[in-house]
Formats: structure tokens, sequence, C-alpha cells
């Protein structure tokens, strides 16, 4: 009975219901149950974003007037606060080249293009039929992606796409699947559209 | 990738040891690839204080700014999460690496990283 006992333990089994019944005919009749608990930090992604401001309006300090940083020679730039241009997400990186969305925030939420609920803290993303969750950009590093295996958890109703170029081309993927993709791109996004009212828990994409 | 360091500085907290949370993000130009053994960068050019941070639940976010005055002639390709601004001290959380970015004196860079707890 120890090498069963020791058996079990060695499994990575959460709960330890098979060990009461090697005590069950015996004298001693007891119950186990083992959690095992976990706490780490996990790297969530990186972006980083640029913006040229070659054109942006500057103090010329060499002739005292605005101007544009195109020419040479001294400037001051007014500040941030006072450029025009937008910054553009120009990479994004996950460890393992594996993208892991909990729905905690928002970060990688595409707000102009989703319908559906999702919010900081939600750990989900909420539906009802016909709403549409797309992200932003979850891969973006000069390198084409070729292909993207989709694993997710839901409460069902959820039809699933990637692009590799940016959400010019939609292409439909299933959990579980590897995807090779017909459209090809160096921009990997996700969307995902309802058909009832449901949630989705937890979404991951590799590439 | 998070580091081993990183976690072991979690790890002093919880102990009750000292422990500094992250404060900046050093940028370099180095192109090897990350693993959680690390405790630096491989060749850190800069180290910036964070521009601002913000909270979801389990989630950190951290941001930094490189200005256009900044490393006007780096290529630069990796980044690191630190506790410590001075340069190549203090307990590495993160690294990471990118396609090269040439950064100029016409062009501003922000770094977003995003840390989760679970």
């Amino acid at each position: 009975m120890v090498s069963e006992l020791a058996r079990t333990l060695a499994l990575d089994n959460k709960d330890k219901d098979i060990i009461k019944y090697q005590f069950a005919t015996s004298e001693v009749s007891a119950y186990f149950k083992f959690f095992l608990d976990s706490f780490t930090g996990s790297d969530r992604g990186l972006r980083i974003k640029s913006r040229d401001v070659s054109s942006e309006p500057v103090w010329d300090r060499d002739n005292q007037l605005w101007d544009d940083n195109s020419n040479t020679g001294s400037y001051t730039y007014w500040g941030s606060g006072e450029f025009t241009s937008s910054q553009t997400t120009i990479r994004v990186v996950h460890t393992n080249r594996q993208y892991v969305e909990h729905f905690r925030d928002t970060f990688f939420k595409d707000t102009a293009s989703t319908t559906a609920t999702w919010t900081d803290g939600s750990n989900m993303i909420s539906f009802t039929s016909g709403q549409i969750a797309q992200s932003l950009p979850i891969y973006l590093n000069n390198e084409t992606v070729s292909t993207a295996t989709l694993s997710v958890s839901d409460g069902g109703s959820v039809s699933y796409y990637v692009s590799a170029n940016g959400g010019s081309n939609w292409e439909s993927i299933t959990h579980s699947q590897v995807l090779s993709f017909t459209n090809v791109g160096t921009d990997l996004r996700w969307k995902a559209s309802s058909s009832a009212t449901t949630s989705v828990y937890s979404l991951e994409v590799a590439y | 990738m998070f580091t081993t360091a990183g976690k072991n500085e979690i790890r002093n907290w919880l102990y009750g040891s000292a422990s500094t949370a992250p404060n900046a993000i050093a940028i370099g130009i180095g192109t090897t690839s990350v693993a959680v053994s690390q405790t630096a960068l491989v060749t850190e050019s800069t180290r910036k204080s964070f521009s601002t941070k913000s909270i979801a639940p389990q989630v950190v976010k951290f941001e930094a700014l490189l200005l256009t005055t900044e490393l006007t002639t780096s290529t630069i390709a990796e980044m690191g999460l630190f506790n410590s601004t001075t340069s190549t001290s203090g307990t590495m959380f993160v690294r990471n690496t990118f396609a090269p970015i040439q950064k100029t004196d016409s062009i501003e860079v922000q770094f977003e990283q995003r840390v989760e707890v679970n």
C-alpha cells in the first residue's frame, strides 16, 4: 500500500481520492486532499511604439524661429506634448512565441473593432449574439508568420479567426488547430465572434 | 521572459526579506536569445526610469520613453525590466529581444512591458 500511496502522490493530481480506497478496508478510514498552489510572475508581452518627429515643429536655436528638424543645426523640441503625429506600434513580442490572454486587462484590445464586453479585471470577454472581440497586434517583429495554433476556454458558440497580415485577411481557426496561413504576413491578430450569449475565459496563440 | 532572478526577488518579498520593485527599463543592442538564467542585458546602452506604470487585477504595465535625443545612432534590440535606475546594476525581472530598431534623432521609442502575476 505504501508503494501505491507513493505512486499516487507522485502523480500531478490535485485530488487524491484514489488514496482513500486503500484505507477503506483497514481500521483507518481517511480522506486526503492536496492542492498545488503556485505564485509566479509572467512576461505577458512587450509592445514598442515609435513616432517619427522629423516633421514636427521645433524651436530652432540657431535661427530663433519655429522650424522642423529636417534642417541640420541646433534645435530644441518643444516637448512631447506638442507633437501632433501619433505613435505607431512597431514591435510586439512574447516569451516563447506564445501569446497568453486571461483578459485581466485591455492591453491587447482593439477598442475600435470590439463590440463585446472586454474590460479591466473582467477575466473574460462577455458576448451577446453577433458581437465581436478583436485584438491589436499580438506579434509584430519584422518576421513572417506562417502558422498559428489556438487554444481557448469558452462557453461555446464562438468562432475564431486569426490574421497574419494585420486584419486584411481573416482565416478561420478552431481550438487546438495548427493553421498554416493562406495569407502570410508580419502582423498577427485574432478575432472572435459569437452566435449566442457566451463568454471567452482564456485564449492562447502560439506562432 | 521573466527571469529566475526576478522570481527570486518576488520570493524575497513573500518571505519578508529586503526586495525592491522594478523602477526602470534598460535598453541595449545585444541580440543573444533570452534565457531565464540571465541577470543582465547582453549589451546595455541606457536605462530609463518609468514614464508611467499602471495596474489591473494581477497585471502591471510599465512604460518608458526613449527620447529623440537619446541613442541617436544605436541599433537597439533588447530591453530589460530592472529595480535600479543605475546602469548594469539591480535585479533584472524580465528580458526581451526584438528585431533591431535603428534609433535616430528623428524618432522617439516607447516601451510597454506587461507583467502578469498568476
